[in-house]
């Protein structure tokens, strides 16, 4: 029965993508877990100071005052970035060694300093230089994103996305056999422990099913991020960059203000979100580049690269990212699904539990595999 | 078949699919789409597993939908009662870090606050927090309007009835250093002048109806009563710190802002004059502050309840340097029986003076004269060949007083209190106490007993020429807060000199007469003032002087081993110097005798979640002076002090920003070196070795679970017994001891507009006030209820009350019976300027 070996073929792939890339995706998932509420436990591992209170729409201070403070305090420290909050009234300005220190996930030499973005006055220090320590949510992300293994162990991670993404699809193609005489969610609780867990299986798998697949896909994705960029840099933006290829970065830099009011006035319906300074990696070492954002929703979530000339302090350029960047740039928070407030969280939350449900129960099916699953291809045959 | 197996799961994908994108097109609605859409698939998935896992499913989400919204931002105004601005008032969202402060229009602007309904709560230094509800929505400004109740021009105590709370967190005067309930290893229940008020209460004995565990053993003839406090009688002796007996008068509540009941032996800080092991009592009283207000009050009741109030507060110059109050009450009450009467006038006047900013003296008076019967006391025959076990197996009419009223006892009280507060340093402090207390009381009082078989009543009546006692007590406290080693560490150092004398001029108790308890017939009105005056005017009356002074010395350290865990060490030396009893008849002194006793105190408390829920442990002592005496052969045998011993435990709660606090703890107190009598060997000598136990559990909880619902609980349990005692009480439980279990409950509500109901009661198991191996008499158990019912005016207070509503007929006693007053009504109308 042609329609049986088909089954048997998707089963095959159904079963070894899924125990080759189970034990990863458990950690994943577990570590995963903690990270949707990552902001959460930072704040409850380490509060931050409120703000004081002030009436709304309080004007920014100027940039120039912060980054001035941020050089006075930390003589022999260059800044690499100025991050400006739109959520809340916060500036924190990035300080390292040199770039590439600043470069480095979780470098001990570099610093940051937090400012109340309408008074300019000093929120918070990061600690000296090599005392800052990585916090839970930072050990956490690291385990989920690269296992501490650098490049290599996002790539890797990445291919067992793609697996967990192939055993996610191979799940759906065998679920229609599997229910062909059951109703949905018949759960067989009396008959074994194994039917009970075969059938928790399917309903969760084919519940959660979507929702993992889309997880497991944007994972992949943001695990891709590096070599995505990457291509983007030795095509587009190293063509753009060639004429200043070489140039030393400026002695004197223009305002940070200047260069963000000029982004803000050419762009209105955008507004920036961040600051990298001359001479970063695959940057321009004449120029400031300026991440902004559309301010709706779905806007917010694609940025554009703005390149302000750092002597002149005029917009030289707004770079247009590639497709791939731009489904980058959306796949995120479909993966981290912080962009629905608490109650996505939560689902979130409860969806990545189930996840493990599925991971654990496919275990248990295939060390229990044996007679059963060959006397239903019996039956079937028969 | 297709269709069966994939439908349900592709509408599911749909939902899901939906959901995912739903939250990335908007917020708001879009959210709750989304919301909706990502739970509906597991909805259906929990239903199919277990029938009701879906609720779970749907709970978990729903709690963080409730938290959940954008931001928005509240803006308005606080104005006082006369719609005049009020400035610099904190303003503040509870449950948030947002405070700001009001502008000189009143007005204030809170933004970036989450979507949701908040307290918004304002605060003027002086006055008690006002409260009102916003919802915030999101991108929305929601407007608040707060009214504080007083006028800038009023007192500090008067109304503010929103955000009021029952329970009080601090003291200053339970470890003579300011420490907060959670920081403090010992016990103690605050009763404030706020649950007074909502009780209607006229009396003192009433005041401390609300102290778990407390039972009164004798209403009047002495500081308010005589109560019962973990297994031992108590009386209250304390005032602000200091001692403050009024002789044989009463307490009158006006001028109290709340009562302390420091529970267990506290000998290392107060000495033995003052304390029993059980505890004691310390009234807090009202203090002069900068505004003026005035407040008068009238209370008209069943049994010839007349009273009127007056509390008047005004600062005497115009910097607010000398503030003046004054509270006086004119109380005039008879009885439910057919005698028995108080009427006084009380004033207790107060000036407080800084002359800089560093220094507070403060002068206070309590002036009061009395005139009252308000004695009674019966002792029946409990012994087991009667065969009454109770007061319900007698035979004698419970409203007859079985005395006139023109047998009363005059007492006039005239106490000063003097206090210097001063800040030496920013880490010491000094405070100098000086009181002198001065009582006379002069008349008659006595008591009934019954002969043996309840048949036959004797009247025993105890004329005073005089009976006077003055009290001067001094006492220097200083007290350090600073850091050693990086900690925080309190001390305390105090001396203390404390000197009673007493005068009193008596023909000593005499027997009036003998009468039939059941139907004692005309002879019942033999006992009048010129038939009393008769009987003693050949008797010779004993004239005595005695006198007794204390010398102290004491030290209290308590240390922040760690931010959270505090260790309290006290100790006290204690010199006692009786003077003796000089007989101006015989010129004799006799009873002289001196002895140091030495008292200890350790105490940890560890807050497990820092300023809610504090463990605690204490080691207290208590002693009590033993004067020496002459044994049969002729030799003069000395002893020491008795000493009581507590280690107690428990745990002490302040949670939801005060609006739950409770705390419940066990204790064993074991008292040694008791003297009594030889026997069986040597019967009428004295051997000091006896000793008692008593050991409990107090629990109490005080609670503002929404506005204006406040719910006040206590539960106490005792368990005591004399051991190494004569044969005829060894093993049984001390008749001082009072019922085994004893609650107290109060709830009450305040609506909206200024009306107020309030109910509860008390509960007393039996209590055996009789009981030997030969005698066996208890009180039965009894439970007392109480309503009152008020409106709070912009300008008035009027309320009215129902004590006992039940009719409940009960007693109470320590050997003794003493009928407890049935239903009665009250109203009360108090007008505020």
């Amino acid at each position: 029965m042609g329609n049986s070996i088909n089954i048997k073929r998707w089963f095959w792939w159904h079963r070894w993508t899924s125990l080759i890339c189970t034990l990863f995706l458990l950690l994943l998932c577990l570590t995963g877990l903690p990270l949707i509420f990552g902001e959460e436990i930072d704040d409850w591992l380490e509060p931050s100071p409120p703000y004081a209170v002030m009436p709304e729409n309080s004007p920014r201070a100027s940039l120039d005052t912060m980054v001035n403070y941020s050089l006075q305090k930390n003589p022999g420290l260059m800044i690499s970035s100025i991050f400006v909050d739109d959520d809340e009234p916060q500036v924190i300005v990035n300080l390292a060694t040199s770039w590439k220190q600043a470069m480095t996930p979780h470098s001990d030499s570099t610093r940051w300093v937090k400012f109340d973005a309408r008074t300019a006055k000093v929120i918070q220090e990061s600690k000296a230089l090599g005392e800052e320590k990585m916090g839970f949510t930072d050990i956490m992300l690291e385990l989920h994103r690269r296992m501490f293994m650098g490049l290599g162990g996002e790539l890797f991670l990445g291919l067992m996305g793609m697996l967990f993404v192939v055993a996610i699809i191979s799940g759906f193609v065998l679920y229609g056999p599997f229910m062909k005489k059951l109703d949905f969610g018949t759960i067989r609780a009396r008959r074994s422990s194994r039917l009970k867990w075969l059938d928790l299986h399917n309903l969760l798998g084919i519940v959660t099913g979507l929702w993992l697949f889309v997880v497991g896909l944007t994972g992949v994705i943001n695990e891709f991020s590096v070599p995505l960029f990457g291509i983007w840099q030795l095509t587009d933006v190293n063509k753009m960059l060639t004429p200043y290829k070489g140039k030393p970065v400026p002695q004197q830099l223009s305002s940070v203000e200047a260069a963000y009011d000029s982004v803000a006035a050419a762009l209105p319906d955008m507004s920036v979100t961040s600051v990298v300074f001359p001479g970063a990696p695959y940057s321009s070492s004449q120029h400031y580049l300026l991440w902004a954002k559309g301010n709706t929703p779905l806007k917010s979530r694609l940025f554009s690269p703005c390149l302000v000339d750092a002597k002149t302090g005029r917009l030289s350029v707004v770079l247009q990212m590639p497709w791939y960047l731009r489904g980058l740039e959306v796949s995120r928070p479909l993966h981290f699904g912080d962009y629905g407030g608490m109650p996505l969280k939560v689902i979130w939350a409860i969806l990545d539990v189930l996840a493990i449900v599925v991971l654990w129960s496919g275990i248990y099916l295939w060390f229990k595999r044996k007679r059963t699953h060959e006397d239903y291809f019996l039956k079937q045959q028969n | 078949m297709f269709r069966k197996v994939w439908l349900i799961p592709t509408v599911l994908a749909l939902c899901t699919l939906f959901g995912l994108f739903a939250a990335l097109l908007g917020t708001g609605v879009w959210h709750w789409l989304s919301w909706i859409a990502l739970a509906a698939p597991l909805v259906a998935m929990a239903r199919k597993i277990k029938q009701q896992l879906w609720l779970i499913v749907v709970m978990v989400p729903a709690m963080a939908f409730a938290g959940e919204g954008g931001k928005g931002s509240v803006k308005g105004q606080v104005l006082t009662s006369d719609n005049n601005p009020a400035a610099d008032v904190t303003v503040h969202i509870k449950g948030t870090k947002k405070t700001v402060t009001t502008d000189e229009e009143g007005r204030f602007e809170i933004s970036g606050v989450a979507e949701g309904s908040y307290e918004i709560e304002a605060t003027l230094v002086g006055y008690a927090p006002v409260t009102t509800g916003v919802t915030v929505k999101a991108g929305q400004t929601a407007t608040a309007a707060l009214q504080l109740t007083v006028t800038t021009g009023q007192l500090n105590e008067v109304v503010v009835t929103a955000g009021k709370r029952l329970a009080r967190t601090q003291s200053q005067y339970v470890a003579k250093m300011p420490l907060k309930d959670l920081e403090n290893p010992q016990v103690y229940q605050s009763v404030p002048a706020e649950l007074l008020k909502e009780q209607v209460v006229s009396t003192y004995a009433d005041a401390l109806k609300n102290v778990p565990g407390v039972v009164m053993q004798l209403e009047n003839n002495s500081a308010g009563g005589t109560v019962t406090s973990r297994g031992f009688s108590t009386q209250s002796w304390l005032r602000n710190g200091v001692p403050g007996l009024v002789g044989g008068g009463t307490i009158d509540p006006v001028n109290i802002e709340r009562i302390e009941a420091i529970k267990g032996p506290s000998g290392a800080l107060y000495g033995s004059s003052l304390i029993s092991f059980g505890g004691l009592f310390n009234r807090v009283t009202k203090r002069p502050t900068e505004n003026f207000g005035a407040e008068m009050g009238y209370t008209a009741g069943g049994f010839g309840l007349s009273r009127w109030t007056v509390d008047l507060n005004t600062p005497l110059t115009k910097d607010k340097t000398v503030l003046f109050r004054l509270n006086a009450a004119r109380h005039v009450e008879t009885s439910f029986q057919d005698a028995g009467f108080k009427n006084y006038i009380f004033a207790a006047p107060s000036i407080a003076f800084r002359p800089d900013s560093k220094t507070t003296i403060t002068i206070e008076a309590e002036l009061q004269r009395e005139k009252a019967n308000s004695f009674y006391r019966l002792f029946a025959d409990g012994s087991n060949a009667t065969g009454v076990r109770s007061p319900k197996d007698l035979k004698i009419d419970w409203n007859k007083h079985w005395t006139a009223d023109d047998i009363s006892i005059t007492t006039g009280i005239a106490n000063i209190y003097l206090r210097a507060d001063r800040e030496i340093s920013s880490h010491w402090h000094s405070q100098t106490n000086y009181t002198y207390l001065s009582n006379n009381a002069s008349g008659a009082n006595g008591y009934n007993s019954m002969k043996a078989g309840n048949d036959s009543l004797v009247r025993y009546m105890t004329w005073y020429e005089y009976n006077n006692n003055t009290v001067t007590d001094i006492q220097q406290n200083f007290v350090n807060d600073d850091r050693i080693f990086g900690h925080r560490n309190r001390l305390l150092v105090g001396v203390e000199f404390y000197s009673i004398s007493t005068k009193v001029s008596s023909p000593g108790t005499v027997a009036f007469d003998q009468l039939s308890a059941s139907k004692p017939g005309i002879a019942y009105g033999n006992l009048n003032k010129a038939a009393l005056l008769d009987r003693v005017k050949a008797a010779t009356f004993t004239k005595q002087r005695a006198l007794s002074n204390t010398y102290s010395a004491y030290v209290q350290d308590v240390f922040n081993i760690m931010d959270n865990l505090l260790a309290m060490a006290s100790v006290r030396v204690d010199r006692f110097d009786n003077r003796g009893i000089y007989n101006l008849n015989r010129d004799t002194i006799t009873g002289k005798y001196a002895q140091t006793a030495v008292s200890p105190k350790f105490g940890l408390i560890w807050q497990v979640v820092p300023e809610r829920v504090s463990l605690f442990g204490n080691y207290m002592n208590g002693f009590s002076n033993i004067a020496p005496l002459t044994q049969p052969d002729g030799q003069v045998s000395s002893f020491k002090p008795s000493q009581a011993n507590q280690w107690e435990g428990g745990v002490k709660i302040s949670l939801a920003q005060e609006r739950l606090v409770g705390s419940v703890s066990y204790y064993d107190i074991k008292v040694k070196d008791i003297t009594r009598a030889d026997a069986p060997d040597r019967p009428t000598y004295t051997v000091q070795n006896g000793t008692q136990f008593s050991r409990g559990i107090e629990a109490s909880v005080v609670s503002t679970p929404v506005q204006g619902f406040h719910i006040v609980l206590g539960y106490a349990y005792n368990n005591s017994k004399i051991e190494k005692a004569n044969a005829s009480v060894d093993g049984l439980r001390p008749i001082s001891a009072g019922p085994e279990h004893t609650g107290n409950w109060w709830l009450s509500y305040e609506f909206l507009h200024g009306f107020g109901v309030g109910f509860g009661g008390n509960y007393a198991s039996e209590n055996k006030v009789i009981l030997s191996t030969t005698s066996k008499y208890s009180l039965p158990a009894y439970t007392v209820l109480g309503a009152a019912l008020s409106y709070e005016g912009k300008n008035y207070r009027l309320s009215a009350k129902l004590d006992n509503l039940t009719n409940e007929k009960y007693w109470v006693g320590w050997s003794t019976t003493i009928p407890q007053m049935p239903a009665r009504f009250s109203a009360n109308l108090t007008i505020k300027i």
